[in-house]
């Protein structure tokens, strides 16, 4: 027999594995914003924190689409405030080259309005020449006025 | 594997004779650590965090090289002598001959007859604040004194200063008596480094240096802000009336859920049936109120909507009118009504004109 | 000074609407007036926040339904127990209460979230052009009809009826009108 195997059977192991605490310091990190037990009690935090990270791996994607259609509901809106009807506007930067992206039309829709008002107008403008404007959303009936009615005021 | 293990017996030798050898630790795996940092993080809680030290105490720290590189990197080809004094304060040479003179030593052989920079940082404010002055006045020239004063009296805040000071770091080349820093001081230095271009470079690298960095500290600030007006309105009419136009009529131009806690009314200002400025407002005073403040900015030209200061590589060529003073509001109140203080009482009178809305009659 | 706060105010603040659903459609006009409650028409939108609008219905016993939905559609209810589910149909749903029918479309309209009894709550209805003064007062615009409010026959002049081109002549004894049977008049008063 060997002198060495004679000596690592009696060799020393570590005591207890390895040290657990840095693997729950990780997860602890990843489950700061979590509510109650899941953020205090190590077995709940961990299925938590494990099913959020599966669940970022689609959040990229869905997190675009989301800020896609919001940003689609913003300029409908703010288009059909001057009468404009939102893919007609668009077709008409696009035709005169003028190129801000949807991001900055959104940004100049609530924080310029009347940058936004005059880029309207242009696109309205534009329309009228080429005819091929259309009035949008505003349905030209169904007015109340306030004779028919009982006084407003 | 033999020899590596005879030195780990060592070292669980010298360290504690008594741990039995069962239980020594792979060389590996740390166990202790993560319990040796949380006792370390306890005892800092419990101890508290370590006081500020001047950044001298530490290694590395070569004065001469710090104060060289500090002129190189504002641009400014200054001696190192005058960029030495600019730090020196009073304060710190008071220490050093006090300690020189219980040690017994003659002051004149020690070396410390040389100069603070208190007259450096006189003549420096002096130049920055005429500057600043004259530039705002150049900037807006349709604005009151009274503004003018009150945005001048925001740039050379010892806030505005100090936090300039800091950001070109001044504070740890400064030699003075009190550690931490005051923020007198700072300014203080500044100054004198603005004087010290003066005396050196000429005042047009001077009034560069204020350009280059006090001024930008109005960018995002709303100057209209800094001016607190009491009663908008009675300026208002005493503006138009110096102007010769006609007085100021507030009319409601919208309003909405006025039973309601969240009303909102539009009130437009007209002057000679020309709408001079409108605001919204929670009741139709505020609105009133606000409307004519908006009046004002569009009178002074201190809108949101004006070009920007000229600063940077467009102020190459600015030609500024140095003797240029602008109207005061107190002289157009004056003229106004030169019996009454202020205009208080023509605002009242201005709400009569109001008659045509009931929500206004109750007010 | 602060004059950055009162803009915020008007930024944010509600507005009233009125919609006169009069011979209106009112799934279309839910669909309208939902924008509204949500605050869609405004580029400030973002669906957490509490954005919406006020909006006043007037004349919803006026509403109508094509083709004989009246009778067709069908509202449905459970109580949650054993035997608890009831059909009712529209026109009676209709008899009994004149706003339920366009509350009930707008409320489904509605996304269903938090947000969704909140907005409801802006919603104001009224059977016919009567209106509180407090609630009129607050108005500030109006929102369009859906649909043209058609002609009724009784608004016709008689000269515009002789000038209409006519195939033949109803006879005498046919009638016209809309009659309830009998069997629904016992029901109405089972109600009551």
């Amino acid at each position: 027999m060997h002198l060495t195997r004679q000596v690592l059977r009696n060799l020393p192991t570590p005591y207890g594995g390895y040290d657990i605490s840095w693997k729950r310091q990780m997860y602890k990190r990843l489950a700061w914003h979590f509510f109650g037990r899941r953020r205090t009690c190590f077995r709940i935090q961990i299925r938590t924190v494990e099913r959020a990270l599966r669940n970022s791996t689609f959040s990229g994607s869905a997190r675009k689409e989301f800020f896609k259609e919001l940003n689609t509901t913003r300029l409908e809106a703010a288009c059909s405030e001057h009468g404009v009807i939102y893919k007609e506007f668009l077709k008409t930067l696009d035709e005169n080259d003028v190129q801000i992206n949807k991001t900055m039309l959104e940004k100049l829709a609530i924080y310029e309005p009347r940058t936004f008002q005059s880029l309207c107008d242009m696109s309205i403008q534009y329309q009228k020449d080429n005819e091929i404007y259309t009035k949008n959303s505003v349905t030209p009936y169904g007015e109340l006025t306030r004779g028919l009615q009982k006084p407003m005021l | 594997m033999s020899a590596s293990i005879r030195s780990g017996l060592k070292v669980v030798c010298f360290r504690k004779l008594l741990i039995p050898l069962q239980q020594v630790p792979s060389r590996c795996y740390k166990k202790g650590l993560s319990k040796d940092l949380r006792i370390q993080y306890k005892s800092r809680l419990t101890v508290g965090p370590e006081p500020d030290r001047h950044r001298s105490e530490f290694i590395n720290w070569n004065y001469d090289s710090e104060v060289y590189s500090f002129g190189k990197r504002l641009g400014e080809d200054l001696n190192d002598d005058i960029l030495k004094k600019v730090f020196l304060h009073r304060s710190y040479i008071e220490r050093e001959k006090k300690k020189i003179q219980e040690l017994g030593i003659a002051v004149g052989t020690s070396g410390l007859d040389v100069d603070h920079n208190e007259q450096l940082a006189k003549s420096g404010e002096q130049l920055a604040s005429n500057y600043v002055l004259i530039y705002l006045r150049n900037a807006f020239p349709n604005y009151f004194e009274e503004g003018i004063r009150s945005i001048h009296e925001y740039l050379m805040s010892e806030d505005v200063l100090c936090n300039i000071g800091r950001h070109l770091g001044i504070p740890e080349l400064i030699m003075c008596d009190d550690f931490p820093l005051r923020e007198s001081t700072i300014v203080t230095t500044l100054m004198a480094f603005i004087g010290a271009l003066e005396q050196e470079k000429g005042k047009e690298r001077a009034h560069l240096f204020v350009r280059d960095f006090i001024l930008p500290q109005l960018i995002g600030k709303d100057i209209n802000e800094m001016w607190n007006v009491v009663n908008p309105m009675g300026l208002l009419t005493a503006v138009l009336h110096f102007q010769k136009r006609g007085l100021p009529e507030p009319r409601l131009l919208w309003e909405g859920a006025s039973s309601t806690l969240m009303s909102v009314y539009h009130i437009g200002i007209y002057s000679d049936q020309k709408l001079i400025g409108k605001a919204p407002g929670e009741t139709a005073q505020i609105a009133e109120e606000m409307a004519a403040r908006d009046a004002l900015k569009r009178l002074c030209q201190t809108q949101e909507s004006r070009p920007a200061l000229l600063l940077g590589k467009l102020s190459e060529n600015l030609k500024l009118d140095e003797k240029k003073v602008n109207i005061s509001a107190k002289d157009i109140i004056e003229q106004f009504s030169p019996k009454e203080s202020t205009a208080s009482t023509s605002s009242k009178s201005i709400f009569g004109i109001f008659k045509g809305n009931h929500s206004l009659n109750k007010v | 000074m602060a004059n950055n706060r009162v803009l915020q105010w008007a930024t944010f603040a509600r507005t009233w609407w009125i919609f006169d659903a009069n011979h209106q459609c009112h799934i279309k006009s839910a669909k309208r007036i939902a924008l509204y409650l949500q605050g869609k028409h405004k580029p400030i939108y973002h669906p957490l926040s509490d954005i919406g609008d006020h909006v006043v219905v007037i004349n919803t016993a006026g509403i109508s339904m094509r083709n004989d939905f009246w009778r067709k559609w069908k509202y449905n209810h459970h109580t949650g127990y054993a035997g608890g589910h009831s059909v009712t149909s529209a026109w009676r749903l209709h008899e009994l209460d004149q706003t339920k029918v366009v509350e009930k479309s707008v409320y489904a309209t509605l996304p269903g979230n938090l947000l969704r009894r909140r907005m409801m709550r802006r919603l104001h209805l009224f059977t016919d052009d009567n209106v509180p003064d407090d609630i009129l007062q607050n108005v500030t615009d109006q929102i369009r009809q859906v649909t043209v409010v058609p002609r009724l026959i009784q608004e016709y002049t008689q000269e515009e009826l002789d000038a209409m081109p006519k195939l033949f002549d109803w006879p005498d004894d046919y009638e016209i009108e809309f009659k309830r049977r009998k069997e629904d008049d016992e029901i109405k008063k089972y109600l009551k």
